[in-house]
């Protein structure tokens, strides 16, 4: 057969040019996948990839730049113009404003109240706000300063929009959260998702900037949502309202212009308002629904190794020595960090697991400095966890139950065998059956294969097509296809054996196969023919 | 100097962020367009005729700076400052034309009851708007209505905002100018016939900057500090920085690179953000390193930054269903097609870790 393996060298050809292609992208990862064998020690296989070397050339040129910047040492306290300037200069459409009132008259005032004096901290504005940031949000120092220089003081002007974007559990909501909080201006957070329609939006955003998180103002369209922000501005602040649209690929479904409009905000209202977009999409894939204003991007990275193990042994219960908490983090790293990096779980996976790992401590059979006998204890419930919880197959609950009942002996169930027993055993009458059978082939068949496998006269033998056959796909993979009434009921006469007339009982029994929910009715528009019909039970793959 | 970078960094924001000051620097075909706006509403104010006009340009290119520097203007002029009320409607807020009345109504500070709106026509209601301005006010005030985002409001039900304003532009009672600010080159096939023929058809167009001379000079405009700028010294060493940046070989490549990209004032103002934004006290001049910075954020190839977070897994599930996508030519495929073909399996790999095989799951 010449053919198919020329295909599956063609095949391999292909797939090797792939190879090639994405090593230029992911090349630590790549190299990883394909070693043969990984070093006895994790840890150094781990900080070959994720180490904490790992960097791009841009980095090592901004840090050179920003150690300057964490320097701030002597600073003069920020100056705060007179609120009325600033705002008759900002409002440009509601009153007839003179032209000259601008930069002149707002220099004075910043000059007035000068001062050259270095303030206890010696840090001022913003800035002062850094190192207990950085305290407490380990990881994402270059983020917190790229964010603070980027908004600005509170009563400066800033970018319109900002979007902020990165992998699941990389800390943007957390890091926005903790800056807005901490520098005490007006902000509003709200998740696209739980404000699912504009006027929500609108309501949840005008109430949280008032302070109130849990209420709801009520605004029925875009020009009284702008009037209610200018009115909020005027009179409760002069500093940038902050609004921040958690899950911000959601609003590419509500309204057409509401994205667009929402990016314009400053522009609109003629106030400081600042939309902060935070989303794990990238821009691209929003940016048709943006109307061509692009906001300033913020990329979050993936923690490194490092950052990831700082992080998570700050979840160290109370109680319990630091460094052997550390070795248990470091062993769950090394284990679960090819299959997700994602640092909400692993600290769900770890929490979990923890007091696994410190039974055998407890109960006294090892001390804690034993590490490889606490590594072969615990072993083969990470392979369990792994195969379990992670694919959310149990809950943690069933599964510290499931370690209760293993302890105690009660159940033979061993922790590699799957889902607990709680399906229901389905008995089918005999001409169910026949008709389940029947179905699942309608469903799975081509059409045209049904002359050759369930006729029963003798075919005529046709001549084999030179032509070379493409390779079809599955039909198993690809799912099950509908298939019309009178089709279902030719291939069932075909495979019983004895002779039944089509009687209500065996068109009934089709209908209490659809309301078992093993097979399913199309509910399409023509229906001309009959009706239609859909398997959902599958054979094992 | 401590209070000259903190001044500074405010004095540019604003620059940046806000289109009072632009330094001072407008290119030649800015200045035309300017000229006729200018010319137009003059016109109007002045002469009492009623007149529309189009400016069009791509994003970012400045029809909103068109509009508001011709304001100013008029501001500064004698005959025209008091004789005028500007009517602002933006095509994405404004979305239906009920909306755009009562936006007008309320920007011509006329107090009206809801009944009665919604009880006339929209013609009859716009006609009432404006008998009702003139009536009150006594002397003839023009009214300019400036009309943002002009597609979208060729999509409203019969266009008949459009109609109306262009329709009352055309005769003579009340005069007044409809100014429509699109980035639709073709915005006029958009229109109904009879709006169309109302229309002046007077369009002006906006183009961002053709050579990269006058982007230099732009952005050297918008980072100069102005004459009355209080610290006197700051403000020589600044002049001086800016005049050696602007020499700079990673500086000027940087705005070459932005000015390939995209050669409109937005974005030259969000590449010019990042170093404004870095002055302290500390760093009081600006630096090329800023600059490129800059570039660099902007520029960042957001996928493959994205790429580079994923775990192992799910790394080897993308080259799988790569591979797939490939050999289907392009025919849709699903999971269970990936997860049980051959290309996922040859990727599966037992590290020596224990006994167990971590990727099988």
């Amino acid at each position: 057969m010449s053919s198919t393996a020329s295909m599956r060298r063609s095949q391999r050809h292909r797939a090797k040019s792939f190879k090639s292609e994405l090593e230029d992208g992911v090349q630590a990862t790549y190299k990883a996948i394909k070693l043969k064998s990984l070093e006895k020690d994790g840890r150094c296989a781990s900080n070959r990839i994720y180490g904490e070397d790992y960097e791009d050339d841009g980095e090592k040129a901004v840090d050179e730049v920003e150690e300057e910047l964490t320097e701030t040492d002597s600073a003069s306290e920020e100056q705060h113009p007179k609120r009325t300037t600033k705002k008759s200069a900002r409002n440009r459409v509601e009153q007839v404003s003179d032209g000259d009132t601008g930069d002149a008259g707002r220099q004075e005032e910043e000059e007035e109240e000068g001062e050259d004096g270095v303030g206890e901290d010696g840090v001022h504005g913003r800035w002062r706000h850094y190192h207990s940031l950085c305290s407490r949000l380990p990881g994402r120092e270059r983020q917190i300063q790229l964010l603070l220089s980027l908004l600005g003081e509170p009563r400066q002007l800033t970018c319109p929009a900002l979007y902020v974007y990165g992998n699941t559990s990389t800390g943007k909501t957390l890091v926005l959260k903790t800056i807005l909080s901490s520098l005490q201006v007006p902000h509003a957070f709200v998740n696209c998702i739980e404000c699912y329609s504009p006027k929500l939006l609108y309501g949840t955003i005008l109430a949280h900037l008032m302070g109130d998180t849990s209420g709801y103002v009520r605004c029925d369209s875009m020009p009284s949502f702008i009037r209610s922000l200018q009115s909020f501005a005027d009179e409760r602040t002069a500093e940038t309202m902050y609004i921040v649209l958690d899950k911000a690929e959601r609003l590419r479904e509500m309204n057409a212009t509401l994205l667009p409009s929402l990016l314009r905000l400053s522009e609109l209202t003629h106030r400081q308002v600042c939309t902060i977009l935070v989303s794990e999409l990238v821009w691209e894939k929003l940016a048709m629904s943006a109307g061509g204003l692009r906001p300033y991007p913020l990329h979050f990275p993936q923690y490194t190794r490092g950052e990831v193990l700082a992080i998570m042994s700050l979840d160290c219960p109370e109680g319990e020595p630091l460094s052997f908490y550390r070795t248990f983090v470091n062993h769950v790293w090394n284990v679960f960090q090819y299959v997700c990096r994602d640092l909400g779980e692993l600290r769900y996976l770890s929490s979990l697991l923890y007091p696994k790992y410190c039974e055998p401590v407890e109960s006294g059979e090892t001390s804690r400095q034993e590490t490889r006998k606490l590594w072969r204890h615990i072993e083969p419930y990470f392979r369990g966890v792994m195969s379990k919880i992670h694919l959310r197959e149990i809950s943690s609950a069933q599964w510290v139950k499931a370690q209760v009942q293993m302890d105690s002996g009660e159940t033979s169930t061993s922790l590699a065998q799957g889902v607990p027993q709680s399906k229901a055993v389905l008995e089918l009458p005999y001409f169910s059956k026949y008709l389940l059978i029947a179905s699942y082939l309608a469903s799975y068949n081509p059409s045209k294969t049904d002359k050759k496998f369930f006729s029963k006269q003798k075919q005529a033998r046709t001549r084999k097509s030179k032509k070379p056959r493409k390779e079809k796909p599955n039909h198993q993979l690809l799912g099950p296809k509908p298939f019309p009434l009178d089709r279902l009921m030719a291939i069932f006469y075909s495979i019983l054996e004895e002779a039944v007339a089509p009687s209500a009982d065996i068109y009934s029994q089709i209908s209490s196969l659809v309301t078992l929910q093993l097979v399913s009715q199309l509910h399409t528009k023509d229906l001309l023919d009959g009706p239609k019909y859909k398997v959902y039970t599958m054979l094992p793959v | 100097m401590t209070t000259g970078a903190a001044a500074a960094e405010t004095l540019l924001r604003n620059r940046l962020f806000s289109d009072l000051d632009d330094g001072g620097y407008v290119p030649e075909n800015k200045k035309e367009v300017l000229g006729t706006v200018q010319q137009v509403l003059e016109r109007t104010i002045v002469e009492s005729e009623g007149n529309s006009l189009l400016i069009i340009g791509p994003r970012g290119c400045g029809k909103t700076w068109v509009m508001d520097s011709v304001f100013r203007t008029l501001q500064g002029d004698r005959r025209c400052k008091d004789n005028y009320i500007r009517v602002y409607l933006n095509g994405l807020v404004h979305t239906d034309d009920r909306l755009a009345l009562l936006e007008i109504a309320r920007q011509l500070n006329i107090d009206s009851d809801n009944e009665e709106h919604t009880s006339m026509s929209f013609s009859a209601a716009l006609d009432y708007l404006l008998a009702a301005l003139r009536s009150g006010s006594g002397a003839n005030q023009s009214v300019i209505f400036v009309l943002d985002e002009f597609d979208l409001f060729a999509s409203h039900k019969n266009q008949s905002l459009l109609y109306n304003l262009l329709d009352i532009s055309q005769s003579s009672h009340n005069p007044i100018a409809v100014v429509g600010l699109t980035c639709r080159l073709d915005v006029v096939e958009l229109l109904e016939k009879r709006v169309k023929s109302r229309f002046s058809h007077r369009q002006l167009l906006l183009f961002p900057h053709s050579e990269f001379r006058d982007y230099a000079t732009l952005a050297q405009s918008l980072l100069s500090l102005p004459i009355n700028f209080k610290q006197r010294q700051f403000r020589h060493e600044w002049q001086k920085n800016i005049q050696k940046l602007l020499q700079n070989a990673k500086v000027l490549q940087a705005l070459q690179q932005q000015f390939r990209l995209s050669a409109d004032v937005r974005s030259l103002k969000t590449l010019l953000l990042l170093p404004v934004s870095r002055l302290s006290p500390t760093h009081p001049q600006l630096a090329p390193s800023d600059f490129s910075l800059s570039l660099e954020l902007i520029h960042r190839d957001s996928l493959g930054a994205v790429m580079k977070g994923l775990s192992v897994l799910e790394l080897c599930l993308l080259v799988a269903v790569r591979q797939i996508s490939e050999l289907s030519c392009g025919e849709p495929f699903n999971f269970e097609m990936v997860y049980c073909g051959k290309q996922w399996s040859s990727l599966l790999v037992t590290p020596r870790y224990g006994n167990h095989s971590i990727l099988q799951l």
